[in-house]
């Protein structure tokens, strides 16, 4: 980029109007704005927990401790279970990213071959994130003695047997914000299979479009990422 | 040299057109480094919770408040990865990078205020009345 400084550049190529100055198509820069105002409210989120947990550090419970569940095994393995959904999700980034390089390649059968497998790790990772809902709601086999001497299982909005009650309740929040996206992205991503089938784009000449919801994909990969270490590791 | 920016232009594809064998190893390599990275992370996770260093209390406590920064420091380099290369900004303008990661500076210090803020409710908060606590029975307060 060093060589551009150098370069004459009309006012009207710049920021005169009419011009891309960023090189990029508006609605490919409109998805990144989107998905910087969407970054925003998951910050918000996720620092707020941060600053909760902060606050209740006496009584917040180790999530290694909680997230220990398997299904088929009443072993308690810490962060195998939540390990498998990370994977789920990393892979359907890969297969998007295949998908919007064979888009720019205009290749229309590995398109929607690697769209196909992208809503596959969508809904892998939906089933997985609603088995560990149950499992937190559900709670442990032993439950938690309270002082009046009835049980207390799992967790609602009100409290929880683990701890703080906060860390139910951002649990839900977070987790439930970002699944929410997930879904929202294995429909866009069922819309756009459709379209590809259907030779949409085809027809458009481009597949620009598979871009744009790529970056979206990407993003939700992108906030898993940090409610993995945020949630999770930490 | 024009800045005139064209998508249809450069990336037009007509049925019947030949198809560009795909390059896909830069993918693959990323998917590799995210893995790596994931797996590390977990593996200490599952070490320090097992405690397979075999340390005492105090030493384990300051080995986990170490290991934060570690995860913390793994996840900024897997979401580079992520936002740079699969999301392709590193072939967009540097201009447009920095209108994007102006962000980092805000959130930056959103970050170290609420952490702040969180850990002076911890240490005061018992000086609120009653019904200022979030949970006066005993879930949340002292």
């Amino acid at each position: 980029m060093a060589h551009s400084a150098t370069e004459a550049v009309s006012s009207k190529q710049a920021w005169g109007g009419g011009a891309a100055p960023y090189n990029i198509s508006w609605g490919k820069m409109m998805m990144w704005f989107f998905l910087v105002s969407d970054a925003l409210t998951f910050s918000a989120l996720l620092i707020y927990y941060g600053a909760t947990r902060n606050a209740n550090a006496q009584h917040w419970p180790d999530p290694d401790g909680v997230f220990n569940h398997f299904p088929g095994t009443s072993q308690h393995i810490p962060l195998l279970f939540v390990s498998l959904m990370t994977f789920i999700l990393i892979m359907s980034s890969v297969t998007m990213v295949l998908a919007v390089d064979a888009g720019h390649r205009g290749d229309k059968k590995r398109v929607i071959i690697w769209m196909a497998f992208t809503i596959l790790g969508g809904c892998m990772f939906l089933g997985c994130q609603a088995w560990e809902w149950t499992q937190f709601i559900t709670g442990t086999h032993d439950g938690l003695l309270l002082p009046d001497g009835s049980k207390q299982f799992g967790a609602s909005l009100k409290s929880n047997q683990y701890g703080a009650t906060a860390f139910g309740d951002l649990f839900f929040l977070v987790t439930g914000f970002h699944g929410s996206h997930v879904f929202s992205g294995v429909v866009i991503n069922v819309i756009t299979l459709i379209m590809v089938i259907r030779g949409v784009f085809e027809r458009r000449g481009h597949y620009e479009w598979i871009e744009k919801i790529g970056l979206y994909w990407h993003f939700v990969d992108l906030v898993w990422v940090f409610v993995f270490t945020f949630y999770y590791l930490i | 040299m024009a800045m005139e920016y064209d998508y249809y232009e450069q990336h037009i594809h007509r049925p019947g057109d030949p198809i560009a064998p795909a390059k896909t190893w830069w993918i693959w390599k990323v998917f590799w480094i995210l893995l790596v990275v994931t797996t590390v992370e977990v593996s200490l996770a599952f070490m320090n919770f097992y405690n397979t260093w075999g340390v005492d209390a105090h030493t384990h406590h300051n080995i986990t408040k170490f290991l934060k920064f570690v995860y913390i420091g793994l996840t900024l380099l897997k979401a580079g990865y992520i936002i740079f290369s699969y999301m392709h900004l590193k072939d967009e303008k540097k201009s447009f990078q920095m209108t994007l990661g102006f962000l980092v500076i805000v959130l930056t210090y959103f970050v170290i205020l609420m952490m702040n803020e969180g850990y002076y409710q911890n240490v005061i908060h018992f000086d609120f009345p009653d019904f200022m606590q979030r949970n006066p029975e005993g879930g949340g307060g002292h």
